[in-house]
């Protein structure tokens, strides 16, 4: 060891800090992590929180995106209330998240546990399933479009060799729904498998040595181990599947535009509808801010079914 | 090299430190874009300043089109720039919006009749009646009304479209059917085109979200308007709107199942129409030449406008006007003015909406061009025989349009009775008319 190195070793003597420097210093400790932060802080500002906030302003007042906005109170909120088409994507909006969220979240729960379960090739069908996601929602969508076609689609297709008369799946209201949902699931659910995947590699294999070495079978060990030690994993994809499938715009806008007959519509595209078509900015605010209290109010209760104290 | 040395530690802390710093610059906001309001955009043209020109495509060649006529007017104007930006239809209310919001608007645009009320709420399109009021007898009366709301002139009249229903004469011959003369000839002869097995559809069902410009001359075959005169009440739930609407979407979409799936895209349904597998289709007049023309070029086809259904009632063709604007934020309009002059002259009209895109010149002394399509020149002349319908010049028009092609879908699906649907739409947007 050369005769610098071992002066580095040693440690130098500091005089003792005083209290007032050791608070100056912390400071600029905390003051340094908060500027490494502001980027994305100022990201998080200027495009979620200022936008909220001028939301929740606009929506008591009326007019359009440009112009003046003269105050109405609580108007708005009294129209929403009473607004049939409003109140028609709540319901269906609600629909979508309860035919979607479940489901989803269930089917990625069992593809990656049969992914985790597989000895080799693991990678590739964690890419496969995650293939939708990357596919851009205009080409997905139009995909979709073909195969739930009438006429023509492979799925009435599939379902005429049981009988099932054609639907028409885009065109009827009461199966436009369901198709969308399908397509949504079809598209999502890989994100979820990743994610659950990587908390079951998180999982210690003594736990399932253990069990087994106890004489508990595969779907024993699934329920008592693999799903309790999971909950924090669930708890993330339910409130971020409640979160997006809330928030449902761009598979309505490609493939129904809402239609037919409303049946369609969501929250999001009609607050769309309402302030760039319609230029209503103050109602499609009002949508916007309920939609915001419905969704944090979900996350909130998500949240406190799902919280856990699991280590390991 | 000074003795002082940087620990790890402290290089780390001083490279973070640079690095937001660089990130935060990068997060300021950008410079402002040259406004019309305030920049150079709105520089005088003499002055050799640029004008911002926007227009959404009726060509898929409109860049190219444009560039000979604008280079003619650089030429007549030395030192002043025209900036030719095409602004694709299904951004339209975005982008122009940013624009105007940001405050770096085009200084002149092309804008439907539909859309420029909003933005004339909005104090973004300059008043133009007393620079234009003198054009007044060079365009036909419907075409100037539209250019007049709220008692001002705003846009100068550009180009028209007219649209109605093209046959395929391929299909009808066939299957041995005759051109209809009226509903229930036309309801018959959907219903003989249509054979699911063979893939072959009576009409091109309107369910998508723009085909009210097929509910509306539906509405006056049946003797009616969407909206009242004065903007105030829902004025379709007639007799004669309700027996126009069973007509199309009850009896022969829903009742016969004589049109394509409503579930179909726009895609799907193009598709089967220009591979000859629909029997009527409702059909722009551009899209003639531009699109069936070359795509579909064995197809044999003839017209027919939207037919006459009831006594009030009249042959009906969509006849929809788009004008040219100039922007409230353009700081010198006087020699704007000149662009937007020069952009109503009867080259113009002859050179892009003539020759260019296939459009109806709306300058009365334009005549027709010899070698003009037949097809289009029967839909053309319709609206001189005053079958044209078209936009009711308002701010709501658009919201009660979008009510009644989601409740006109509700009729083609079995959902609602006619009578169900039109009164829906009354009690969604009755209570947001207010006459604007």
């Amino acid at each position: 060891m050369s005769a610098t190195s071992t002066a580095q070793a040693t440690p130098r003597m500091l005089p003792s800090a005083t209290p007032r420097r050791r608070g100056w210093r912390k400071l600029r400790e905390t003051a340094f992590w908060y500027l490494l932060l502001s980027p994305s802080l100022l990201v998080i500002f200027g495009f979620s929180i200022v936008p909220m906030l001028w939301s929740i302003y606009y929506s008591f007042t009326k007019g359009g995106i440009l112009g003046k906005h003269p105050f109405v109170g609580l108007q708005n909120y009294e129209r929403a209330a009473t607004h049939p088409i409003f109140l028609q994507t709540i319901q269906n909006t609600t629909l979508y998240a309860v035919l979607t969220v479940p489901t989803v979240i269930v089917l990625s729960l069992v593809v990656s546990i049969i992914i985790f379960q597989l000895p080799k090739m693991q990678g590739f069908f964690r890419g496969t399933v995650y293939f939708p996601l990357i596919t851009p929602v205009v080409i997905a969508a139009n995909i979709w479009a073909y195969i739930v076609n009438r006429d023509f689609g492979p799925m009435n297709h599939i379902l005429s060799w049981f009988g099932v008369p054609r639907i028409d799946w885009l065109g009827d209201p009461t199966w436009a729904i369901p198709a969308i949902v399908m397509m949504e699931i079809w598209r999502g659910f890989g994100f979820y498998v990743i994610i659950l995947f990587a908390a079951l590699q998180s999982i210690p294999r003594e736990l399932y040595e253990a069990a087994r070495i106890d004489g508990a079978r595969s779907l024993r060990i699934i329920w008592s181990i693999t799903i309790p030690l999971l909950r924090p994993a669930l708890g993330f994809c339910f409130i971020m599947a409640t979160i997006f499938n809330f928030q449902l715009f761009d598979a309505v806008y490609v493939l129904t535009q809402g239609g037919p007959a409303w049946k369609t519509s969501t929250v999001s595209w009609y607050v769309y509808q309402q302030a760039f078509e319609s230029d209503n900015l103050g109602f499609a605010s009002t949508m916007g801010v309920v939609l915001l209290i419905i969704i944090f109010t979900l996350s909130l209760i998500q949240l406190r079914f799902f919280r856990s104290d699991i280590e390991y | 090299m000074s003795g002082h040395t940087f620990s790890r530690r402290q290089f780390l802390q001083s490279s973070a430190a640079v690095l937001s710093v660089a990130a935060l610059a990068a997060c300021a906001a950008p410079a402002a874009a040259p406004s019309a309001g305030s920049g150079e955009a709105a520089a005088p043209a003499a002055e050799g300043g640029k004008v911002l020109f926007w227009k959404p495509p009726h060509s898929e060649k409109e860049a190219d089109l444009w560039k000979p006529l604008l280079q003619k007017f650089m030429d007549a104007n030395p030192g002043v720039t025209v900036e030719h930006q095409v602004v694709p239809w299904g951004s339209v209310d975005e982008q122009f919006t940013a624009a105007f919001a940001g405050g770096s608007p085009p200084d002149v645009f092309y804008l439907p009749d539909e859309w420029y009320p909003k933005y004339v709420n909005q104090d973004q399109i300059a008043d133009i009646t007393d620079k234009i009021s003198g054009w007044k007898d060079n365009y036909g009366s419907a075409a100037w009304a539209g250019a007049t709301y709220k008692g001002s002139t705003w846009g100068a009249p550009f180009l028209g479209v007219a649209q109605g229903w093209v046959l395929n004469m391929t299909l009808f011959k066939e299957k041995g059917v005759e051109i209809p003369t009226n509903w229930e000839e036309f309801r018959a002869a959907a219903k003989a085109l249509t054979d699911t097995t063979a893939g072959t559809y009576g009409i091109a069902t309107p369910a998508q979200v723009t085909n009210w410009v097929v509910m509306v001359p539906l509405l006056a075959a049946g003797g009616t308007k969407l909206l009242s005169d004065d903007l105030l009440k829902v004025s379709a739930n007639t007799e004669g709107g309700q027996a126009a609407i069973k007509a199309l979407c009850e009896d022969i979409i829903w009742t016969d199942q004589s049109g394509t799936p409503v579930g179909s895209t726009d895609d799907q349904v193009r598709s089967l129409a220009l591979g000859g597998k629909i029997g009527m289709n409702w059909v722009e007049t551009s899209s003639i030449k531009a699109v069936w023309r070359k795509e579909a070029a064995d197809l044999e086809l003839a017209t027919i406008p939207m037919l006459k259904l009831t006594d009030d009632g009249t042959n009906a063709s969509w006849a929809n006007i788009g004008f040219m604007f100039m922007a409230e934020a353009a700081k010198d309009k006087d020699e704007v003015f000149k662009f937007l002059e020069y952009l109503s002259t009867d080259e113009i009209q002859v050179d892009y909406v003539q020759k260019g895109v296939d459009l109806l010149p709306l300058k009365n002394n334009i005549a027709p061009l010899p070698d003009v399509d037949p097809l289009v020149a029967e839909m053309v002349s319709w609206l001189g025989q005053g079958w044209g319908v078209g936009t009711q010049i308002g701010i709501h028009w658009r919201e009660a349009t979008n009510a009644l092609v989601q409740e006109t879908q509700a009729v083609m699906s079995g959902q609602k009775s006619t009578a169900d649907a039109l009164k829906a739409v009354e009690d969604t947007v009755n209570p947001v008319l207010d006459g604007e």
